[in-house]
């Protein structure tokens, strides 16, 4: 892989939850205008890889840069300002904010709020069904139209990095490589392949490793 | 001999009413630090208490009429709300909640001896006797109206504050998910500071009302602390709708007590009220279905 010029490049982070280690010695890069799907079984550390890069957590080695910018030494809260929004495992919407509210809460930072209105046109223009709901409580709603609000919410940032975290729950993982244009296998908390994807679907790699599949015939 | 009961009646119901104004004022403040924050200030009624002294001293010692001192002592308990949580809570975010419920306890006797040491144990007051107000055979003390109106204008205030802008929105959201405040860019520790001089805010406009109706004493906050507390529990901690409610239930309990009794058996039916209803509703009375 040829990874010089990405807009969001991993080198070798290590990151975990006190003692416990998810992700060892992760490089990946995204460029502008891509979509990339980090794909691999439960557990494998894909939730800790899209923490790390927001900030949730801290690496405990390696270096994250967004654009040239230091990821790693940027306060958390400032992270979405470089252009990186998160759409969180199990959406993580607050119950309790009416849609509207939830939408204002993705364009919290300042250069964001002036051009909130804009935005949120764009979401709505994008999910009409959130403008109908616009004043519901967000908890109230179906989980469909849930996903649809949290995608909403982080797009009101005017992001130049999409993360999100399961947004295929459910899918077969064939489903997925269908959409994207490149994407990587993390497995047990290592990158175990990458590439376009087309050349995933034919991979052996996947199959083992995604589906269990042993292939005991050969 | 009825018609002359029933005007005694509404009198006691309508001054319930007044009363209830400043409780429930207390208790969004208590409420709003405990929602956010997730900690409890004991020492909340002693914010009152420094605002009463601050306000005693402005209006009869440095004789700044009662209107500019108003303010003046708002941003001052506001400022201590501030203080209090850099000094006290920020170091105990993530104590056990038993050592920054002692923490602000500490707090409490701290400001009570402070006070008892600086200014003697005396009752002080404004010297301001507003007039009483005669309808249709009731009386009501204009202080007591005033104190409504302003806490009430203090409540609706916030609400709009939290309703409208983008903090007031953070503040709310906080509450119901403090992890992921940082992907909207939200500096949580910022939120805290900010909730914490509102909660200081409120404690300021509640102490420029009840030094209309009380003296001045190290001691005063025992007034007002417990029964803040309880109507908080009552309507569910940091529940804000829930302790507006429960602030005039408390209100009208005492009152219409007191007007078949003496006051204090108001207070005694209103905390024996709160003892059966934490076995009836042990959640407060309008507990969030989780």
């Amino acid at each position: 892989m040829n990874e010089t010029s990405g807009m969001l490049e991993l080198k070798t982070v290590d990151a975990g939850y006190g003692s416990f280690q998810a992700l060892f010695g992760v490089s990946i890069g995204v460029n502008a205008g891509e979509a990339v799907a980090v794909i691999g079984p439960n557990g494998a550390g894909k939730t800790t890889l899209m923490r790390v890069i927001s900030g949730l957590i801290r690496p405990s080695r390696g270096s994250i840069a967004m654009e040239g910018a230091d990821v790693v030494s940027t306060p958390a809260h400032r992270i979405i300002g470089l252009g990186i929004a998160h759409v969180p495992e199990n959406r993580r919407l607050f119950p309790r904010l009416t849609v509207e509210d939830n939408l204002k809460m993705g364009a919290f930072m300042p250069g964001a709020r002036a051009r909130c209105a804009e935005r949120m046109a764009f979401v709505f223009d994008l999910f009409p069904r959130m403008k109908e709901r616009r004043n519901q409580l967000a908890g109230t709603m179906s989980g469909g139209e849930q996903q649809m609000c949290a995608i909403g919410r982080a797009l009101m940032s005017n992001p130049k990095l999409l993360l999100l975290d399961e947004p295929s729950a459910g899918l077969a993982p064939v489903q997925v490589l269908k959409v994207v244009d490149r994407a990587y296998l993390l497995e047990a908390g290592s990158i175990r392949a990458a590439g376009t994807a087309a050349e995933l679907q034919g991979s052996d790699t996947i199959k083992q490793a995604y589906l269990g599949i042993e292939e005991m015939q050969r | 001999m009825t018609e002359i009961f029933d005007i005694y009646l509404l009198e006691a119901v309508i001054n319930g009413i007044l009363f209830g104004g400043v409780l429930a004022l207390l208790a969004l403040g208590l409420n709003l630090i405990f929602g956010v924050i997730d900690v409890t200030w004991i020492c909340y009624a002693e914010l009152v208490m420094v605002g009463m002294y601050g306000m005693y001293f402005l209006v009869s010692v440095y004789h700044v009429p009662y209107w500019a001192a108003a303010p003046m002592c708002i941003l001052l308990v506001a400022g201590m709300g501030a203080l209090l949580h850099i000094l006290v809570i920020q170091p105990l975010l993530s104590a056990p909640p038993i050592n920054q419920l002692l923490a602000t306890g500490g707090v409490l006797f701290f400001l009570q001896s402070f006070a008892t040491v600086a200014f003697g144990i005396d009752f002080r007051n404004l010297g301001i006797q507003l007039p009483v107000l005669t309808f249709a055979e009731m009386n009501f003390s204009y202080s007591r109206l005033l104190s409504f109106a302003a806490a009430l204008v203090g409540m609706i205030a916030v609400y709009i504050f939290m309703k409208r802008t983008y903090t007031g929105i953070a503040i709310r959201a906080i509450a119901q998910d403090r992890q992921i405040m940082a992907l909207m860019g939200v500096d949580t520790r910022r939120i805290y500071l900010i909730t914490s001089a509102l909660g200081g805010a409120l404690a300021g406009l509640a102490s420029c009302l009840l030094v209309l109706q009380y003296d001045v004493h190290p001691f005063v906050g025992l007034s007002f602390g417990p029964i803040t507390f309880l109507i908080c529990v009552l309507g569910g901690l940091g529940n804000f709708v829930g302790g507006f409610v429960a602030a005039f239930v408390f209100a009208e309990i005492i009152s219409l007590g007191g007007l078949f009794s003496d006051l204090e058996w108001g207070y005694v039916l209103a905390f024996g009220f709160f003892i059966i209803m934490m076995f009836v509703r042990p959640g407060g009375l309008l507990a969030r279905r989780s």
